[in-house]
């Protein structure tokens, strides 16, 4: 009766914390996008500022992570990701995992999530924020293949590249 | 008086009774949260799509209508794509449809010169049926959803359509 209850309480507090922390993956992605589409050195640029995405989302996403180390898509320790992904795509949650593993970051490579912003090169300016989160979820007790202590993050969103003037 | 064996049978029985009352009572608990924690999600990332459509408006010049809703409905359906964690449960039944003076080449300036906005509204059917908690939770919710987007100066300049404008490109 108390491992049901224990087993209830976990859930409820897991799907608590995955609804706050998607929610703060959600606004940053927006606010992201809107940093990201457009005026990367002058009014008229059509070149993504993709780079500014990762500072001005950071505040947004670290409190609200509770203990998950949100990484720039740019930042030096991902070369090796960003080389295997390709300039123009964002990596799943389940690759920025599987990077993280390899590097023996975490159990099973959960507690990372990536801030990423890429220019597909048709046109259009992504903005990605993936990874797992840290939950209490024992391996092999999760929903859908979770991977054990981790919550999937991954929320996208894609516009056309614009310019703050015509 | 009640022996060894009679005293476990009625502590067993009495075990038994206390979790058929309190079985259901827990999983009503845990699936009602987790049901309404997966609809504040689907709001939160419907809203989110939305939001960025209406902002997707505003990147082609004013007037371009055409151009204007095919950013419109790219914004929308990337950012509402079918990779995210809702996928499956949450269906769009209306997509995304923006309306507004911008779209028809117009500045509507009110008297604190803030011009009408772009309006886009989307709905959406959230499906408990195709989620983890369907066996207790398995109907559907309609979600609706409406966001507006300002133009910036910039895009409120004079352009080939000829529409009158406060703002010089």
């Amino acid at each position: 009766m108390f491992g049901l209850f224990l087993v209830a309480l976990m859930a409820i507090l897991d799907t608590w914390i995955w609804t706050i922390e998607t929610d703060a993956a959600d606004a940053s992605v927006e606010q992201g996008i809107g940093v990201a589409m457009s005026a990367a050195g002058s009014a008229t640029s059509t070149t993504p500022a993709l780079t500014d995405v990762y500072a001005s989302v950071l505040p947004l996403l670290q409190q609200p992570m509770l203990g998950t180390s949100v990484e720039d898509w740019y930042a030096a320790n991902l070369a090796a990701l960003r080389g295997e992904i390709g300039p123009n795509a964002c990596p799943t949650s389940d690759q920025v995992a599987d990077y993280f593993d390899d590097l023996h970051s975490g159990y099973d490579g959960v507690g990372h999530v990536v801030v990423c912003a890429v220019n597909d090169g048709a046109g259009h300016v992504t903005v990605a924020i993936t990874g797992y989160a840290l939950s209490m979820v024992p391996p092999g007790v999760g929903p859908f293949n979770w991977r054990g202590w981790g919550l999937p993050i991954s929320e996208t969103a894609s516009v056309n590249v614009g310019t703050y003037s015509p | 008086m009640r022996t060894g064996r009679g005293r476990r049978s009625g502590q067993r029985a009495q075990a038994a009774i206390e979790m058929a009352l309190v079985l259901p009572i827990m999983i009503v608990i845990v699936c009602g949260f987790v049901g309404m924690m997966l609809e504040l999600r689907a709001e939160n990332e419907f809203q989110t799509a939305v939001d960025l459509a209406a902002q997707a408006t505003l990147v082609p010049p004013l007037g371009d209508q055409a151009a204007s809703e095919a950013d419109s409905a790219y914004a929308f359906s990337h950012t509402f794509n079918p990779y995210s964690s809702e996928s499956g449960y949450l269906s769009v039944t209306t997509p995304v449809n923006c309306e507004g003076p911008y779209l028809e080449g117009e500045i509507d300036l009110n008297a604190q010169g803030i011009p009408a906005p772009v309006t886009c509204t989307a709905q959406a059917d959230l499906d408990f049926s195709k989620t983890p908690i369907s066996i207790f939770w398995f109907w559907s919710i309609k979600l609706s959803t409406t966001a507006e987007a300002y133009p910036s100066q910039y895009r409120q300049c004079q352009t080939t359509s000829g529409s009158a404008s406060a703002y010089q490109c």
